[in-house]
């Protein structure tokens, strides 16, 4: 029974795969003669995969090379959107003026484009990789904050009766009772922020033409080698589902304690 | 090292006999004509309520469900102030929240993240901050080995039954040495056979440590088997407390003999007949009836002797 069952959890995804890759190839043989076959796409790509480290200037690198650059990108804006998303979502949950003041303003910034903030952040810093940062934390700080400020709200009102009863500090407070019980929504928040980074590092890259993923992805549209297109696409699907998959872990793991 | 700090706590008063108001003690709690309210309410919930606690007594406020128990205790807490009136603690007026008023909150309210050690320990850092890391730690054992809960000392809330967290809870309160001890129908969500058990080992913990208690309650058995004295709460809005009823049944009270008791019989008769009395009262009204929803539950529910449990 759990061996079938088992089966059937790798099989049914295989069946899902393989029907898309054979519209993929009726499309690209009947409708869309530029879109290159799923044989041609795999033949052109081999060698970023295969050899997934090479150098060979700038743009032309192995596809583990260019996530990597990617990575390290996301990871930098990322720490920089939850070390200033986290405060921030502590202080809205803590404070009533503070949320008075502040929550429209978050509002109507939450729903702005990475294409949007980009431009500001290169006038702002004048060189490209920092304004990609300053895009990547500006996007995914939200849901950080948004969370947090949920979960502090959420905190059950006996927690903060003991700790009154204990007579905590503000201090104590905080660190004793407000975070541990936030811990969770705390985490939501930063699994939900770093999917949101991923998803701006493309458009970052392809807008600064930042060696990664998604510079590549652009440089090959421009020389006209569409299946490399292909094939940063697949690596950003795969690369933003592990780095879901290690949050909820951790998300797990911070929800049981 | 415990020890030395238990003995210097006020003796119960003694010379009462069976603890009914020593008459030389000043009152360790008073409240004068106190008045409470929500907003959003027309009517306050608690009115012209006035209480004297002594010394060392184990007082029970009996009452419905909905009747403004647990806003009692906030009151005496220092949770929530009053609308009118005062409330003096040890003859001054009540200060903020502190551990000296120990509460024992109806749903344990124990911190999830911590294990049962670490909530006591807690409790006893924050109530003496004088103590070593290792002694708050050594003191917080004696608790939790006073509520008999060593072997699940290391677990956490989930993994503890709901009668082990009221332990927990009530190691945690005791911990931080109160004066005053104010348990919050602390047994009301258990069974009724951990109920009854855990109502044994309140006594017997009260034996030991002497302490004075206010607990609320909604089981008139409960309350006549634990206290020196009954304050019934007539029903709410506008609730307030009725005649107290001393208790001078000896001790130890035996659950199975005390059914048998003609003083048992008489205290308890006199709290039934004084909740069913403001029941009929508040009947009469079929609006203020619906108002209300509150239900008066005079029905015995730990009473029924269970000789396994002994």
């Amino acid at each position: 029974m759990e061996q079938t069952n088992r089966l059937k959890a790798l099989f049914f995804p295989l069946i899902g795969i393989a029907s898309v890759i054979v519209l993929w190839a009726l499309l690209s043989h009947t409708v869309a003669p530029d879109l290159p076959s799923p044989w041609r796409s795999w033949e052109e790509s081999k060698r970023y995969v295969l050899d997934p480290f090479f150098k060979e200037g700038e743009m032309n690198q192995g596809i583990g090379r260019l996530a990597y650059y990617s990575l390290l990108r996301v990871a930098k804006g990322y720490f920089l959107a939850i070390a200033i998303g986290t405060p921030l979502g502590f202080l809205l949950g803590l404070s009533r003026g503070f949320t008075q003041a502040f929550d429209p303003l978050i509002q109507i910034l939450r729903p702005i484009s990475p294409l949007a903030w980009l431009p500001l952040g290169l006038i702002l810093f004048q060189r490209s990789e920092p304004a990609a940062l300053f895009t990547i934390a500006v996007c995914a700080m939200w849901p950080t904050v948004i969370n947090t400020a949920v979960g502090v709200r959420n905190i059950n009102p006996d927690y903060l009766n003991v700790g009154r009863v204990l007579r905590l500090s503000r201090w104590q407070m905080l660190t004793k009772i407000i975070a541990p019980a936030t811990l969770p929504y705390l985490f939501t928040g930063y699994r939900l922020s770093l999917g949101i980074a991923w998803l701006v590092i493309v458009a970052a890259e392809m807008l600064t033409g930042a060696a990664g993923v998604g510079g590549f992805l652009w440089q090959e549209y421009n020389s006209l080698v569409y299946s490399h297109i292909i094939l940063a696409i697949i690596t950003i699907g795969l690369v933003g589902y592990l780095l879901d998959r290690l949050m909820a872990l951790a998300e797990v793991r911070f929800q049981r304690t | 090292m415990t020890a030395a700090v238990r003995e210097t706590r006020p003796a119960r008063a003694e010379a009462a006999p069976h603890g009914f108001p020593a008459p030389a003690l000043p009152p360790l709690l008073e409240l004068r004509q106190v008045e409470k309210g929500f907003a959003g309410r027309s009517e306050p919930v608690l009115s012209r309520l006035s209480l004297s606690i002594p010394e060392g007594q184990f007082a029970a406020v009996v009452g419905c469900s909905g009747a403004g128990k647990t806003t009692l205790i906030s009151l005496i807490a220092g949770l929530t102030k009053p609308d009118h009136g005062e409330i003096l603690f040890a003859g001054n007026p009540l200060g903020p929240p502190g551990p000296e008023r120990a509460v024992v909150f109806q749903n344990y309210s124990l911190l999830p993240w911590l294990t049962a050690l670490e909530n006591v320990t807690l409790a006893v850092r924050a109530a003496s901050p004088q103590f070593s890391r290792r002694s708050a730690k050594e003191h917080a054992q004696y608790f939790i080995d006073l509520v008999k809960l060593t072997a699940a000392i290391n677990k956490r809330p989930r993994e503890l039954s709901g009668g082990m967290r009221q332990r927990v809870a009530l190691a945690r309160a005791l911990a931080m040495e109160p004066r005053l001890l104010l348990l919050d129908e602390p047994l009301s969500a258990l069974d009724a056979l951990t109920r009854a058990t855990l109502q044994d080992e309140l006594a017997r913990i009260w034996g030991e440590t002497k302490t004075t208690v206010i607990m609320v309650t909604n089981d008139i058995d409960e309350a006549v088997l634990l206290a020196d004295c009954v304050y019934p709460l007539t029903r709410g809005p506008r609730a307030t407390l009725g005649q107290p009823i001393p208790v001078t049944l000896p001790r130890p009270r035996v659950r199975t003999r005390l059914s048998r008791v003609p003083e048992y019989q008489r205290v308890r008769r006199e709290i039934v007949a004084f909740l069913e009395g403001i029941k009929d009262q508040g009947s009469k009204t079929k609006e203020k009836e619906k108002e209300r929803q509150a239900t008066c539950n005079t029905v015995p529910r730990s009473l029924i002797p269970n000789p396994r449990l002994l």
